[in-house]
C-alpha cells in the first residue's frame, strides 16, 4: 500500500467513524446537518452547486 | 428511484405533497425513465467524448436553471444572514469541518505531487467510473445530489400562504 493510499484509507475512515458516531449520538450534527445549512440561502446553495457542478465536470469529462 | 424522486418533489415544497391527477402522475413516470435512461446511456460514454461533455455541461446548465427557477422567493434566509453565521455553524460542526478540510487538503496536495504514490481522489474514483456501470452508477448519485441541492430545503408555497413552517430569518427575494 503506497502511503497516498494509506492517507486516504485513514481519512475514509475517519467519515465512516464520525458518519456513525453521529447517527448513534443524538446531539451531534450529522452530515446532513451540514448540507442542510448550506442550502439555507442562495449565497450557501450557489457555492454547494459550484462544487457539485466542478465535480461533476471533473470527475466524468476529465482525466481523473 | 421514484420513490427519490417522489422525496425530492416533496422536498421542494417543504412537505410531502400527495400527487392528485394521473397527469401529474404520468408526467413523474415520464421523468423517472427519462433520467434513468439518462443515467444509462452516460454510463456508455468515454470520459473524453464529446457527447459526454455536451451531456455533463447540459446536466449543470439544467440544475442551474431549475436552481433559479424553483427557488424563486422559497429560500429560507438571506444571504447577508446565511453569512454571518457560518462561523457558527462551523463551529457547531467542527469535526465535519475538519474532515472536510482534511480531505480537500489532501487532494489538494496529491494533485499537486503528480505522484503515482500519491493519488487524487478523482483518481481513486476513476478507477471506478473506468467501468461501464460504475460510471452510470456515480453519475446517478451525482444527478440524485444536484437535484437536491436543487430542489431541497426551500420554503414551501403551502407553508408560506397558511404562515406555517419552519421559523425563517429574513426571505430572500428573487436570485442570488
Amino acid at each position: 500500500m503506497t502511503v497516498g493510499a494509506a492517507v486516504w484509507a485513514g481519512i475514509g475512515a475517519a467519515w465512516l467513524v464520525w458518519l456513525v458516531a453521529s447517527r448513534l449520538v443524538r446531539p451531534l450534527p450529522g452530515i446532513d446537518a451540514v448540507v442542510k445549512a448550506f442550502l439555507g440561502s442562495w449565497l450557501g446553495r450557489v457555492l454547494a452547486l459550484a462544487a457539485w457542478a466542478e465535480a461533476g465536470w471533473h470527475l466524468f469529462g476529465q482525466r481523473p | 428511484m421514484q420513490s427519490v424522486v417522489s422525496r425530492l418533489t416533496s422536498m421542494a415544497g417543504g412537505r410531502r405533497r400527495p400527487t392528485t391527477t394521473p397527469i401529474a402522475r404520468l408526467a413523474r413516470a415520464v421523468g423517472v425513465v427519462a433520467l434513468a435512461a439518462l443515467v444509462a446511456w452516460e454510463g456508455s460514454l468515454g470520459r473524453y467524448s464529446a457527447a459526454s461533455h455536451a451531456s455533463v455541461l447540459a446536466v449543470i446548465v439544467s440544475v442551474v436553471l431549475l436552481a433559479l427557477v424553483a427557488g424563486r422567493s422559497r429560500q429560507r434566509a438571506s444571504s447577508r444572514t446565511w453569512a454571518g453565521g457560518i462561523v457558527r455553524m462551523l463551529r457547531e460542526a467542527a469535526v465535519w469541518s475538519v474532515l472536510i478540510a482534511a480531505t480537500v487538503s489532501w487532494d489538494l496536495a496529491s494533485f499537486v505531487a503528480q505522484s503515482h504514490s500519491l493519488p487524487t481522489l478523482s483518481r481513486i474514483l476513476g478507477a471506478v467510473t473506468d467501468h461501464d456501470w460504475g460510471r452510470a452508477l456515480v453519475f446517478a448519485a451525482w444527478l440524485v445530489l444536484g437535484l437536491y441541492l436543487t430542489l431541497g430545503e426551500r420554503r414551501g408555497p403551502v407553508a408560506r400562504a397558511a404562515g406555517e413552517g419552519p421559523p425563517r430569518e429574513r426571505p430572500s427575494t428573487g436570485g442570488p
